[in-house]
């Protein structure tokens, strides 16, 4: 579904991602990790089309197609989905409409009929049980006010609704407490499904207590140094990332 | 020369029948005096320094006679009249004589002289004491029938009795109208506990002028929340000016202007906190695209008797263009000492994350504008008190935004802050 081949990206002229390779296919769950600032996030942000980061070098291919010359919006047509480590708020926009919105686009690009308002809010209502989410939170605008908790629910709300092919979650677990990391990884943990990959990027390996990944990498310096199995992010929490350098 | 149409249709005015008893003759002289002295004001006076009106004076406006079409009731309501001005000035005299011309007064403003001299048609509204209106009063103005270059001088009074509670919408449309000027003015008393609701939207020909001057005078515990939303014309000036002339009253003034183009939109407010315990809260945002001016002025008085006073003015602005430009003038003035007060500006534009946020749900670019700027705009709306209007003012702004942006092709100016 994706590949990335010797990816090289930079922000403001600083290359920050120097040569990344990393293969994913339907079905697969892979976990991004590494210590802070080693390119984490760069990656799914680029991925997602983010104008700030410049890609100086590689081939990312999404379905067979150049994923670097799509633009940003015809990206999540195609399936493709960032949850946001820090989501925006969207003042004056209500949630809802906003979720209606963009899944109707999605529809569309797909040759899909829009939903009208009674079978998106149906839709919406069943989705909303799998991140445990209050229906107040439909007509208030998108994310203001929210709490870090509420912000990070929300992500995986429009994940569930707009049901990509391929969700990447950037830090999805920072800044939530036990009980909220449980709902939040549970809704993801339910979403996985075979024509659907999911790229985890995380810190902690606590987030993969309630999502197993296929496949584990480790990403430093801009590099990604170290692939394994479910049980390296494990040895990762024991012995800490200063391990893999040495 | 420029001001001779203006004079010549005071001539013929003196001769008709709107100006044949002496106290309106003599105020009508008195405003004309005032207005051919000065003549129209230049960016060089203090008041007009973001108004440049030279286009009025240039295009030689002339004053039409037509009187329009006066607001009525769709069915009597007791204790509500809603009259042809100078049917209210033939029925109650006294009562005119006391109030018109008495709110604004035509001393400092030009163009509220040349109203008082000039003005043709207008209306009249009178609550008594108690009555509470359900229904909202609509008033209006519409430029047709108009012959071609017309200069419209409106005039409207509206009094509301001591407790008595109201809402009222001015409506400016262009009618058949297309290039004309219309200069508006509109005193508003209201007595001890009133409560009114005043909404004035402004939706002008794109080539016309508007130049308008609401005056309120709140007694004791009188409560005033207004809302004016400003899409059309090529220049617009709209100046509110409220008096609290005694303790507890209270206003709320909010707007909201949105331009493109060549658009000069330029609102200027003055709350006069005269007494005690007054409260003002003023909240205005502009959302400029094109080569469009904004201008926000807003100066708070609260005078040495006024202690107590609570009193805020925000204005926010969102530039869709690099070429839109906006003026923003917050002004405090306070002689009292025990006061609560606060005043704030911000400009900004599109934020970049924001717009990237909602592309990575499959919302276009532009739709993604689209929909930051109607979030920016319908805060002002949400926020404000008001018990109706506010659908349709929604309506009205998403059909401005919609018009805006899709004449757009991603000419849009982003920033990070």
């Amino acid at each position: 579904m994706l590949e990335i081949k010797n990816l090289h990206v930079s922000v403001e002229g600083v290359e920050i991602l120097k040569g990344i390779d990393l293969k994913v296919n339907a079905g697969e769950v892979h976990a991004i990790m590494g210590p802070n600032g080693s390119g984490k996030s760069t990656l799914a942000r680029v991925l997602a089309g983010h104008p700030a980061y410049v890609v100086t070098k590689g081939i990312v291919t999404y379905e067979g197609k150049d994923l670097l010359a799509i633009p940003v919006e015809e990206r999540a047509r195609q399936g493709v989905f960032l949850a946001f480590q820090y989501p925006i708020d969207i003042p004056g926009v209500n949630n809802a409409y906003f979720l209606k919105a963009a899944l109707n686009e999605i529809r569309k690009a797909k040759g899909l009929e829009e939903l009208d308002a009674m079978e998106f809010l149906e839709l919406l209502k069943e989705k909303m049980k799998i991140v445990e989410m209050d229906a107040s939170f439909l007509n208030r605008p998108v994310n203001e006010g929210f709490s870090g908790g509420e912000k990070k629910r929300n992500e995986i709300l429009q994940m569930a609704v707009l049901s990509p092919k391929l969700a990447i979650l950037d830090e999805t677990d920072s800044g939530l407490d036990i009980d909220a990391l449980k709902i939040v990884a549970g809704g993801v943990d339910k979403m996985r499904s075979p024509d659907r990959a999911i790229l985890l990027v995380t810190h902690y390996q606590r987030m993969l207590d309630y999502i197993t990944p296929d496949y584990v990498h480790v990403l430093m310096g801009g590099k990604i140094v170290l692939s394994g199995g479910k049980d390296l992010a494990f040895k990762l929490e024991e012995k800490g990332y200063e391990w893999v350098r040495a | 020369m420029e001001l001779k149409q203006y004079q010549d249709a005071f001539e013929m005015l003196k001769k008709g029948r709107q100006c044949d008893l002496s106290w309106l003759f003599r105020l009508r002289e008195e405003g004309m005096a005032a207005f051919l002295q000065k003549g129209f004001p230049t960016v060089k006076d203090n008041a007009w320094r973001y108004t440049d009106v030279t286009a009025i004076r240039e295009a030689a406006f002339v004053p039409e006679g037509e009187s329009i079409q006066p607001a009525r009731l769709d069915r009597p309501l007791e204790g509500v009249e809603v009259l042809d001005i100078f049917v209210a000035i033939k029925t109650f005299p006294e009562l005119l004589e006391k109030y018109l011309g008495r709110q604004a007064g035509h001393e400092g403003n030009p163009f509220t002289a040349l109203n008082t001299g000039l003005f043709r048609s207008g209306t009249f509204i009178r609550i008594s004491d108690g009555v509470i209106l359900k229904e909202p009063i609509r008033i209006v103005h519409s430029a047709s029938p108009a012959r071609k270059a017309g200069a419209f001088q409106r005039r409207t009074i509206i009094l509301m009795g001591k407790g008595s509670k109201a809402s009222i919408v001015e409506t400016y449309v262009a009618g058949d109208g297309q290039n004309y000027f219309t200069n508006a003015v509109t005193e508003i008393v209201l007595e001890e506990g009133a409560q009114m609701e005043h909404c004035k939207i402004q939706q002008e020909a794109p080539e016309a002028f508007h130049i308008a001057m609401t005056q309120v005078a709140q007694r004791r515990g009188s409560s005033f929340v207004s809302f004016a939303l400003s899409t059309g014309a090529r220049l617009m000036r709209n100046d509110c000016r409220v008096a609290l002339t005694e303790e507890g009253a209270s206003c709320e003034l909010n707007g909201l202007y949105l331009g493109d183009k060549d658009q000069v939109l330029d609102h200027q407010t003055f709350v006069d906190h005269q007494k005690p315990d007054g409260k003002s809260d003023q909240f205005f945002k502009g959302l400029l695209a094109g080569n469009s001016r904004g201008v926000f002025r807003g100066h708070v008085m609260v005078r040495q008797d006024a202690q107590r006073t609570d009193a805020h003015q925000t204005n926010k602005n969102l530039l869709l263009s690099d070429t839109a430009k906006v003026d923003t003038q917050p002004q405090l003035e306070i002689l009292a000492d025990d006061v609560k007060c606060g005043h704030g500006s911000a400009i900004g534009q599109l934020q970049e994350d924001a717009v990237f946020y909602l592309r990575s749900r499959g919302i276009g670019e532009k739709e993604a504008a689209r929909m930051l700027a109607q979030g920016f705009a319908r805060e002002v709306i949400e926020r404000s008190s008001l018990s109706f209007m506010k659908e349709t003012l929604l309506e009205l702004v998403s059909e401005k935004l919609g018009k805006q942006f899709n004449s757009l092709n991603g000419q849009w100016a982003t920033g990070n802050e």
